[in-house]
């Protein structure tokens, strides 16, 4: 555990997923390096993106909402 | 306890025993069907009790990068992805109430040969902890074109200490080879200086994100005045703000819903097994019904030939789940996960290269238990019935 600990120390605090490198995008490795999957928006943006972290890992990291701005119906458009 | 008993309580503590001993001889008598529903057994224990060890193995080492990590990740926000930081930025944060020290660090991908690999770069004499950092030979990187390789790309291009690698437009030497054993996330790791990584992919004057990190109980402090520094200059961009206690905490729940996910899913294909387990309960069904009919002929209650086949169940589930528990262990600790990890941690290969982590913790033992009890009476409590409730004669006919 110490071992473990001051690797961690060395590097700043590196890696959180179940994949040994960041294969496809880096959110399945370490979501701190980019909270979202970038085979969300390449090569077809929208589309689920089967990549190794979402289809065949143990760690799915869900993003953070406040990160990004919210789109929503003005107040008094509201029906 | 025992001599505490009514004598009518005694006499039926003494019943219970006698079936318990009775349906463990008939585990004996019926030894193909034994070994065939622990077969059955094992084949669903095994890679759940399996599965779930490598979850809490990896997840541990996630829990000490959270912990021995900056408290608090910088970096710029485009278009709702994160970018570089211009270096710039160090010493405005480093003013900031609170922040103890500010550090760059460069993270990307590169290939080594044709092997992925994640290249770090921190500034070299920076961290504290450096002169304890567990290698399997060599020293650790004191200069700009020293390098540090992990275990599992050392071992696949059979690396060694004092080779000199040609990286583009220069020339490193390998220093050190990490050990894999502390963490996953080493396997595939080139380790080398901020300087070496940012003029290696001409991001010089940027890394990746600045490490932050605070004095005790200023986290959530530091996070608000950055917040607020982002706003404070003309023309400044978005800064991405992931502090320790929120990283945790969605670390936490990631897990979490995998680990849910994947027990849904398991539980599942325990249903589906359930016909599987039935079908091999079954075997020997003519003999079993013959059974049924003379316990019934000789006086037995339908009860009392109800709670024998529960206790075979017993026995078999107590046997199945830690006998599955042990397979899981050798599987993990002796063969290192072979052939199995890779559906769990992605790209692995057949062979890792590198220790599989895995914890093994008793509760998904005794749940792994309760399934084994539920599918087998599930699978064979129903024939027993409709068998026990026959009239013997017939039963026997």
């Amino acid at each position: 555990m110490e071992a473990q600990r001051l690797f961690q120390q060395a590097v700043g605090g590196l890696g959180l997923g179940a994949t040994t490198a960041p294969y496809w995008d880096y959110s399945a490795f370490d979501p701190r390096l980019q909270p979202v999957c970038s085979c969300l928006s390449w090569p077809v943006p929208g589309i689920y993106p089967y990549t190794p972290g979402h289809t065949a890992s143990l760690f799915h990291y869900e993003e953070r909402l406040d990160d990004l701005p919210i789109i929503t119906v003005r107040e008094a458009d509201v029906p | 306890m025992i001599s505490r008993l009514s004598p009518s309580g005694k006499l039926m503590f003494r019943k219970h025993l006698v079936l318990s001993r009775i349906a463990l001889d008939n585990l004996r008598r019926f030894h193909t069907r034994s070994y065939v529903v622990l077969l059955c057994l094992w084949a669903i224990l095994v890679p759940f009790l399996a599965a779930v060890a490598m979850l809490e193995g990896i997840k541990s080492q996630a829990e000490v990068a959270v912990d021995a990590g900056a408290d608090i990740f910088v970096s710029m926000d485009q278009y709702g992805q994160n970018a570089v930081i211009p270096l710039g930025m160090i010493e405005k944060i480093a003013k900031v109430d609170g922040v103890r020290k500010v550090m760059p660090r460069a993270v990307a991908r590169g290939y080594f040969f044709n092997k992925l690999c994640l290249v770090v770069g921190v500034p070299l004499g920076g961290t504290e902890a450096f002169p304890a950092i567990d290698l399997v030979e060599g020293n650790l990187p004191t200069d700009r074109g020293e390098i540090l390789v992990g275990e599992a790309l050392a071992r696949e291009n059979h690396l060694r200490v004092g080779q000199m690698l040609a990286i583009p437009g220069t020339f490193a030497q390998i220093v050190g080879i990490f050990t894999s054993r502390v963490s996953i996330w080493s396997a595939n790791l080139v380790f080398m200086s901020f300087e070496d990584v940012s003029a290696l992919f001409h991001q010089e004057g940027y890394a990746t994100d600045l490490l932050v990190y605070t004095r005790p109980g200023y986290e959530g402090k530091v996070v608000e005045a950055l917040y607020h520094i982002q706003y404070s200059e003309p023309g400044a961009r978005l800064l991405r703000l992931q502090g320790k206690s929120l990283v945790r905490e969605y670390f936490q729940r990631g897990y979490n819903l995998k680990g849910g996910i994947f027990s849904a899913l398991y539980l599942m294909a325990f249903a589906v097994s359930i016909p599987a387990i039935l079908v091999a309960s079954g075997l020997g069904l003519t003999e079993r019904q013959r059974e049924v009919g003379i316990l019934k002929a000789t006086g037995w209650q339908t009860h009392e030939v109800m709670e024998l086949v529960f206790w075979e169940n017993l026995w078999l589930s107590l046997i199945a789940a830690p006998s599955a528990l042990l397979i899981a262990f050798g599987w993990l600790k002796g063969l290192n996960g072979a052939l199995f990890a890779q559906f769990f941690i992605s790209e692995l290969g057949l062979f890792a290269k590198f220790p599989v982590p895995s914890q093994f913790l008793p509760l998904p033992l005794v749940l792994a238990f309760v399934l084994a009890l539920v599918i087998t009476l599930v699978g064979s409590l129903l024939t027993t019935w409709r068998t026990a409730i026959v009239s013997p004669m017939e039963v026997m006919r």
